[in-house]
């Protein structure tokens, strides 16, 4: 990572995790000792301050300041447990036309004055909130399921991300469920990436531990116990610009190690 | 004494395991037999695994024939990926399927000009596989001269 960047994480689909992963990766930034802002773009429908578990210390949220009503610096909540981290909140009573895709850039350039990265916690949709989220970035994260529908839709916003100037995003392939993909019940990762052809940022193993974290409102990423904080930790750093090897899917079985053997690939 | 050695390998599980070890090790046997076949009636096999090994096409057949030796071929993650690989092509191409249907028809009326088209099994398929999308059209033939009306 060289020089501040805005990154937006989105989907198309809702609930694949786009939320979660902001607070994760933005703890785990922060942990690496970036200097980060998460930015909640999903007006009207505020949780990433719950997810973060700094929902009793909103005073002022992004609305206000593209309106001028209060400075950028008011606006800002200083995570206390972690150095570095910060949150911009969304607006909870307004809707997304309260803010324009030039404000957002406006906004997005300020905040790279301030910090190393800021993370855009985008909303569902291909609408004006996603236009928003998309128009102050530098790069983009697509956030997938390995399910059809939400495949499907990341491949619709791999498409309006190039068409936004964003054409090099990276994939982060969530909620994977080792067992299922063993059992070949499941798409694997590499089936994602082959039909998504973007580039792999990782994958994030289904992992209850995430519930139960973010019900605490405690990012996951700090748990030693879980493989998704492990997984998210590696992104993390990925991110930051180090050089993580990605993991495997599952532990081999015997037909694909037979593969392997053979010199036949992963198929 | 078959029995008893029955009885303590037995256990559903490991039956199982072995009956479906089975079928991939007769299905290896039977691909193996074909291709055997094939080298024996000429080079019509060997050029076709060269193409094979060159085109985008080629990989999905190997991934088809791993997934089908494995025996997961008709498991539903499999069956995902190919749904969406149809799915995803149609929506880069921003075309309709009904639209896939009246090409279906000015292709044969085309082909029909030239070779004798056996109707039933022409197909038609979008694919998409690294980003690139192909069209895939398979035209039987029925006889190679047209009989002029
Ligand atoms: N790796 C994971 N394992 C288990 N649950 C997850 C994982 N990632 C996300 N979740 C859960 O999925 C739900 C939706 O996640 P969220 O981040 O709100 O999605 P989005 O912001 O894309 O709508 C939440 O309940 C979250 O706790
Ligand atoms: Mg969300």
């Amino acid at each position: 990572m060289d020089g501040p960047t805005a990154i937006v994480i989105t989907s198309g689909k809702g609930g694949v995790g786009k939320t979660t992963l902001t607070a994760n990766l933005g703890t785990g930034l922060a942990l690496l000792g970036k200097r980060t802002v998460l930015v909640d773009a999903d007006i009207g429908l505020r949780n990433l301050d719950v997810v973060l578990g700094l929902e009793n210390r909103i005073v002022f949220d992004i609305v206000d300041v593209v309106d001028g009503f209060c400075r950028l610096k008011q606006a800002l909540i200083k995570d206390k447990r972690f150095e570095g981290l910060h949150l911009l909140p969304a607006a909870q009573t307004k809707d997304k036309s309260a803010v324009s895709p030039e404000q957002m850039e406006r906004l997005c350039k300020e905040l790279k004055q301030e910090f190393d990265v800021v993370l855009i916690d985008s909303p569902a949709g291909i609408e004006q909130g996603f236009r928003n989220a998309v128009a102050g970035a530098d790069a983009a994260v697509i956030v997938t399921t390995p399910d059809v529908a939400a495949v499907r839709d990341a491949d619709r916003i791999i498409g309006l991300l190039e068409a936004e100037g964003l054409g090099e995003p990276r994939l982060v392939v969530n909620r994977v469920r080792t067992d299922l993909v063993r059992r070949g019940e499941m798409m694997d990762v590499d089936d994602v990436v082959d039909i998504l052809a973007v580039d792999l940022l990782g994958f994030v193993p289904e992992d209850e531990r995430v519930v139960i974290a973010t019900n605490r409102g405690e990012p996951a990423i700090m748990r030693q116990d879980s493989p998704a904080a492990q997984a998210m930790r590696d992104i993390s750093r990925r991110l930051a610009g180090e050089a993580v090897p990605l993991a495997e899917t599952a532990p081999p079985g015997f037909w694909s190690r037979l593969r392997r053997v053979l010199g036949l690939g992963a198929g | 004494m078959w029995r008893a050695v029955r009885d303590r390998l037995a256990g559903w599980r490991l039956a199982a395991r072995l009956a479906r070890t089975r079928t991939r090790l007769a299905r290896i046997t039977a691909y193996l037999a074909r291709a055997a076949a094939g080298l024996a009636r000429g080079p019509g096999l060997w050029r076709r695994s060269r193409e094979r090994r060159a085109g985008p096409r080629g990989t999905r057949k190997r991934a088809a024939f791993l997934a089908w030796v494995g025996g997961r071929a008709g498991r539903s993650a499999t069956v995902a990926a190919r749904r969406l690989r149809m799915v995803v092509a149609y929506d880069r191409a921003a075309m309709a399927p009904v639209l896939l249907e009246s090409l279906k028809a000015d292709l044969l009326a085309v082909a029909s000009r030239y070779v004798d088209v056996g109707e039933p099994g022409l197909q038609v398929e979008l694919g998409s596989r690294r980003g690139a999308v192909n069209l895939v059209v398979t035209v039987p033939v029925r006889r190679l001269e047209r009989s002029r009306p």
